[in-house]
C-alpha cells in the first residue's frame, strides 16, 4: 500500500509496509489484545449459541436413530421434542449428549419463573421462565448481527456517497451534504421507533428490520468523514498522474484514493458497531424492534425493569452489553492509536 | 478489562466441562434434579407468607371493616393512574372521568346496587320511583323532591330533559352515550318532577342505559351551545362539575390531584367524610413509594409483582387491608376465520385452545393472579354457572387437528392440508406486555404441535385499524363493559361484521338469533336461560380462546371503615375514618 502518505514512522524494518505497521503498534498494547480477545469470543459464542444453549440435544440416539447436531438442523420429527421431555420419556437405550445449558432461548419452563440463579438456571429466568443464560448467550447473536450488518449498511452508504461528494464536487457535494445535514438532523431514536412501529416484522426478520433501519439512519458520520479524507488526497500528486493515464473515475477512486483515506473509517466504523448495539438494547428496552420470542439483551433488561426484586435480569444482560460496547470502544480506540502517525511513540 | 474477559469465559468453561461429563451419563440426572429443586424453591416462595391472615392474603376486606358507628369527618387520599380527560362522562368515554364522577359528584335517574353481587340490580337515584308500560316502551320517572344542584339551583326534570338534549344533538361530541339512546322517539316533561321516555322498541337494557347518563343542570347547560359543550375551555362542566351528589367538586389541580368535599346539602344519607383527594399518580412505582410513605390511605393497582411480594413488607401488612376483585372484563384470542381457511373449522379453533395450559399459565407467569373464564359474561353472573374451559390436553388436541386433515403430509414437520401450511401471525398491541407473554409461550407450544406462529407486535392504532378490517390472523384483546349485564350483540351478532366489534368474522344463526330473542326478554330467568345457551354455543364453536379475568386490585389503610369491594369500584359515601393514617 501506499505508505508515502504519513510520515516514515520509526521503524526496525524499512520495507514494512503501513498496514504491518499499523498491526505491530496495534497489536503492542495488552488492552488491544485483550479487547480483540473477547470480540473473538463473543463472536464464537454468538455462532455457536446452539451447541451452548440449546432445547434439543448434540447428539441423540432416539428409537434407534441417531441424530447429529439436532440443536443446530432441527430435522422435523425432533419437532415435538425438547430438552426436558425427552429426559423424562427417553427409554432405556437412548441417550443424548446435552448442551451445557438444556434449555433453548423461547423454552418456557413454567416450574421455575423469576427463580435466582441456581443450579436449574446458572443465571436465573426471566417472568416467562425463560433460562436468562440462554437468552443473554443467543442474544449475542442478535446483538452481533444488528451491531456487524447494520455497520456493513452504513459503510456502504456512507463511503460511496462521501467519495462521490468529494470527487465530483460541485454541485454532487452541495446536494449530498444537504442530504447528510438533514438525515443527520433528524432524532435517531425517535425516528427508529416510528419505522419499527409502521413496519411490523416478526422473527428475525425483525433483527434483519432492525439492521438496515440503525444503517439507515446512522451513515451520516461515515460520509462526511469519507468526503473529508477524500479532500485531503484528490489533490495528490498520484492522483493527478491517475487522471493523466486516463483511468476510469471508478477506478481512479477505487483502487487509488479509497485506499488511502479508509482507515479512518475503520476505526468509525468500530465505534458505529458499538453504537448500534446500545440502540438495539434501547430499542428492545423501550419495546420495539425485536419481537419478544427472539433473544435480545435490551429485552431482558426491560423484564427486568418490571421485576425490580430479579436483579439477575438486570445485572447479566447489562453486563453483557457492557461488555460488548467496551470492547468494541477499546478496540476501535487501539485502532486510531495505531493509524494515526502523530500519537506514534 | 481483561478480568471482565476472564469472567466471561470462566462462565462459559463451566458450562463446557458440565456437557462434558454428562454425555456419557447420558445425561439423565441431572436436569430432572434441578427441575425439582426449583419446585422445591417455587414452594418455598408460595410458604413465605405463613403466620399471616388469610383474608388479608387473599386479597378480602374484613367484613370487620363495617362494624362500629360511623364518625363524621376527615379526608381520604386515594391514588387514581391517569390524569382523565375531564370529569363530563357524557363528552369523554373515560374509566376514572365516569367512576370518580358519576354517582359521587353527579347523579343518575337510576343506580346499579354496588353491594348486591353479582346482579347489581338497578335501583333509583334521582327518580325515586318509576313506571313502565306494558309494552316496554314508556318510562315514567319519578324523581325526588327537594333536590338541590351543588350551587344552591334546584333540580327538576327540565334538568333530566336538558341533559338528554345534549346526548341527542347531533353536534355534541358523546357518540359513546348517545349510541345507547338511538331507539328512544322521545323524551319530555310531565311535570316539575315527572319525565317520561318513549323508545321505538322494547329492549332489556334500559334501565341500564339510564344509569350512564350523569344528570347535569339545565341552567349550565342551556347557556351552552353544541360546540361550547364540546370544548374544554368553554365547558365549565369538564371541569368543575356541579351536580346533586353526595360529594362536590372543589378543585382539580392539573396532573396533582382531584379534590372531593362533602356535600352538606344532600337530599338523601349523607356522606360521613369531609374530603376525598384523588392524587393522580402515572408511575406504578412511584404510587408504591406513597404507600410506603403512608401519604396516601389508598394504594391503586398495585402491579402483580407488588402485589405478591409486599408481604414481606412490614408497612404493608401493619398499615394496611388488601382488596383484590375480577371484574366483568376479560382476554381472548380471537381466530379471524375470514383470514385463515384453518381457523373456519372448529375443531382446530379447539385444539389451538387445548395445546396451550391456559390454567397453569395464570398460575406461573401470572402469578395466580388470573382467573381462567371460558364465559363471555361476567364470570360471577348466573350466565357463567357451568362454563368451564376446555382442559389442556395435547394428546387430544393433536387428535383433533388430525382429524380435521391438518397433517404433515411433506414431512418438513408443520402440518399441512391442500397444500396448506399451518402458519399464521398472532398480532398483539405493542404496549402490551402480557400479550406479548401469551404469544412466546403460544409459540412454542405450538411449534411442538407442528404448527408455526409468528408474533407481531403492532402499534395501537394500526391495531385497531387491521382489527376492524379484519386484516389479522388471530389476535389477543381484552373486553370490558359497562356493567354487569352486557349485549353480546356488538361482538358476537353476524350484523356486527361490518361496523361492529365481531373482528374475527363469526357467524352462527342460533347465535343470532339467541342474541336477538335475549334483547326482548324481561324475564330474567328466561334471559339467563338463553344466554346460558348462547353460552354453551360458543363453548362448543370456540371462535375466541377465552383466556383469563384480570383482577382489581387496592389497598386501604387499615383507618379506612365502612369499605366494601364492589364491581362499581368504591362508593366514598360509605366511608369514614377511624384514627391516623
Amino acid at each position: 500500500m501506499n505508505a508515502h502518505l504519513f510520515p516514515q514512522p520509526v521503524a526496525r524494518n524499512r520495507s514494512e509496509s503501513y498496514w504491518a505497521i499499523v498491526r505491530r503498534q496495534f497489536w503492542k498494547r495488552r488492552l488491544n489484545r485483550a479487547a480483540c480477545a473477547v470480540i473473538a469470543l463473543l463472536f464464537a459464542v454468538g455462532l455457536l449459541a446452539d451447541f451452548v444453549a440449546s432445547d434439543l440435544p448434540i447428539l441423540l440416539s432416539l428409537e434407534g436413530e441417531t441424530y447429529v447436531f439436532p440443536n443446530l438442523l432441527r430435522p422435523p420429527e425432533l419437532r415435538r421434542w425438547d430438552n426436558t421431555l425427552l429426559l423424562e420419556e427417553m427409554g432405556e437405550n437412548d441417550w443424548a449428549v446435552m448442551p451445557p445449558v438444556p434449555w433453548g432461548y423461547n423454552s418456557h419452563d413454567l416450574s421455575s419463573v423469576l427463580s435466582p440463579p441456581g443450579p436449574g438456571h446458572v443465571l436465573g429466568t426471566d417472568s416467562e421462565g425463560r433460562d436468562v443464560l440462554s437468552r443473554v448467550v443467543h442474544g449475542t447473536r442478535v446483538s452481533l448481527a444488528v451491531g456487524v450488518l447494520s455497520v456493513v449498511v452504513v459503510v456502504l452508504i456512507g463511503v460511496v456517497l462521501g467519495s462521490v461528494a468529494a470527487y465530483f464536487g460541485g454541485a454532487f457535494d452541495l446536494l449530498l451534504m444537504r442530504l447528510v445535514e438533514v438525515v443527520h438532523a433528524l432524532p435517531t431514536i425517535l425516528l427508529l421507533v416510528t419505522i419499527l412501529s409502521v413496519v411490523m416484522l416478526s422473527g428475525w426478520a425483525s433483527v434483519v428490520g432492525m439492521m438496515l433501519v440503525i444503517g439507515l439512519v446512522g451513515w451520516t458520520g461515515v460520509a462526511r468523514l469519507t468526503r473529508g479524507e477524500i479532500l485531503k488526497v484528490k489533490t495528490m500528486e498520484y492522483v493527478e498522474a491517475a487522471r493523466a493515464l486516463g483511468y476510469s473515475h471508478l477506478r481512479i477512486v477505487a483502487r487509488h484514493i479509497l485506499p488511502n483515506s479508509i482507515s479512518p473509517v475503520l476505526v468509525s466504523a468500530t465505534f458505529a458497531m458499538a453504537a448500534a448495539i446500545l440502540i438495539e438494547s434501547a430499542l428492545s428496552f423501550l419495546g420495539f424492534g425485536i419481537s419478544p420470542d427472539m433473544a435480545s439483551w435490551g429485552g431482558l433488561l426491560s423484564d427486568g425493569r418490571k421485576h425490580a426484586d430479579a436483579w439477575w435480569l438486570a445485572v447479566f444482560p447489562g453486563a453483557a452489553i457492557f461488555v460488548t460496547v467496551t470492547v468494541y470502544n477499546m478496540a476501535g480506540e487501539g485502532l486510531r492509536d495505531a493509524i494515526d502517525p502523530r500519537l506514534k511513540v | 478489562m481483561r478480568a471482565i474477559a476472564i469472567v466471561l469465559s470462566l462462565i462459559l468453561l463451566c458450562g463446557c466441562t458440565r456437557g462434558k461429563k454428562k454425555a456419557p451419563e447420558g445425561a439423565a440426572k441431572t436436569p430432572a434434579g434441578e427441575t425439582s429443586a426449583n419446585e422445591a424453591a417455587a414452594d418455598g416462595k408460595a410458604k413465605g407468607g405463613e403466620g399471616l391472615d388469610p383474608a388479608w392474603l387473599a386479597g378480602d376486606l374484613p367484613k370487620t371493616l363495617l362494624e362500629g358507628t360511623p364518625k363524621r369527618g376527615g379526608e381520604v387520599t386515594v391514588q387514581i393512574w391517569s390524569e382523565p380527560p375531564s370529569l363530563n362522562s357524557l363528552r369523554h368515554s373515560d374509566w376514572i372521568a365516569s367512576h370518580v364522577a358519576n354517582h359521587q359528584i353527579y347523579e343518575a335517574l337510576v343506580a346499579m346496587d354496588p353491594y348486591d353481587a353479582p346482579a347489581h340490580p338497578i335501583v333509583g337515584e334521582l327518580a325515586e320511583r318509576w313506571d313502565v308500560s306494558d309494552d316496554k316502551r314508556v318510562y315514567t320517572f319519578h324523581l325526588h323532591e327537594g333536590v338541590t344542584w351543588h350551587d344552591g339551583k334546584p333540580f327538576g326534570s327540565k334538568d333530566v330533559v336538558a341533559t338528554f338534549d345534549k346526548i341527542l344533538d347531533e353536534d355534541t361530541l358523546s357518540v359513546h352515550t348517545r349510541s345507547y339512546f338511538e331507539l328512544l322517539d322521545k323524551h319530555e316533561a310531565v311535570d316539575a318532577h315527572t319525565v317520561r321516555f318513549t323508545w321505538k322498541k322494547p329492549y332489556f337494557m334500559t334501565l341500564d342505559a339510564f344509569e350512564m347518563v350523569p344528570i347535569m343542570p339545565a341552567h349550565v347547560l342551556e347557556k351552552m351551545s353544541a360546540t361550547e359543550f364540546n370544548e374544554a375551555a368553554t365547558n365549565p362542566l369538564n371541569r368543575r362539575p356541579v351536580g346533586t351528589g353526595p360529594f362536590k367538586f372543589v378543585e382539580w389541580e392539573a396532573s396533582q390531584k382531584i379534590v372531593l368535599a362533602r356535600n352538606d346539602a344532600y337530599w338523601g344519607k349523607k356522606a360521613h367524610l369531609d374530603r376525598v383527594v384523588f392524587r393522580i399518580v402515572r408511575d406504578d412505582t412511584v404510587r408504591k413509594q406513597m404507600a410506603q410513605r403512608l401519604d396516601v390511605d389508598v394504594w391503586t393497582r398495585p402491579s402483580d409483582d407488588d402485589w405478591v411480594k409486599m408481604k414481606d413488607e412490614r408497612v404493608f401488612v401493619e398499615k394496611f387491608n388488601r382488596s383484590l376483585i375480577y371484574d366483568h372484563s376479560y382476554a381472548w384470542i380471537g381466530w379471524n376465520q375470514a383470514a385463515k381457511p384453518f381457523f373456519a373449522d372448529k375443531r382446530v379453533r379447539r385444539a389451538l385452545g387445548q395445546l396451550v395450559n391456559r390454567k397453569r399459565i395464570a398460575e406461573t407467569m401470572f402469578f395466580g393472579l388470573r382467573k381462567p373464564t371460558e364465559c363471555h359474561f361476567y364470570w360471577a353472573s348466573r350466565e357463567c354457572e357451568g362454563l368451564e374451559q376446555f382442559p389442556y390436553d395435547r394428546k387430544a388436541a393433536e387428535q383433533l387437528l388430525t382429524e380435521a386433515g391438518w397433517v404433515d403430509s411433506d414431512g418438513d414437520g408443520i402440518r399441512d392440508k391442500d397444500g396448506v401450511p399451518f402458519r399464521f401471525t398472532f398480532m398483539v398491541p405493542a404496549s402490551s406486555v402480557n400479550s406479548a407473554k401469551m404469544g412466546t409461550k403460544m409459540k412454542e407450544d405450538y411449534h411442538r404441535a407442528g404448527i408455526e406462529m409468528d408474533i407481531q407486535k403492532v402499534e395501537w392504532t394500526v391495531f385497531t385499524k387491521r382489527l376492524r378490517k379484519h386484516e389479522f390472523d388471530a389476535c389477543t384483546l381484552m373486553w370490558g363493559s359497562s356493567g354487569p349485564r352486557a349485549d353480546p350483540v356488538q361482538i358476537w351478532h353476524s350484523n356486527a361484521l361490518e361496523g361492529g366489534s365481531n373482528y374475527i368474522s363469526f357467524r352462527s344463526d342460533r347465535a343470532d338469533q339467541l342474541i336477538e330473542q335475549a334483547a326482548v326478554e324481561f324475564d330474567v330467568d328466561k334471559r339467563t336461560e338463553l344466554y346460558r345457551e348462547f353460552g354453551r354455543l360458543l363453548k362448543d364453536e370456540q371462535p375466541y380462546t377465552m383466556l383469563f379475568v384480570s383482577p382489581r386490585k387496592a389497598l386501604l389503610h387499615k383507618r379506612i371503615r365502612g369499605a366494601r369491594e364492589s364491581l362499581m369500584w368504591w362508593r366514598f359515601r360509605d366511608w369514614w375514618v377511624d384514627g391516623e393514617r
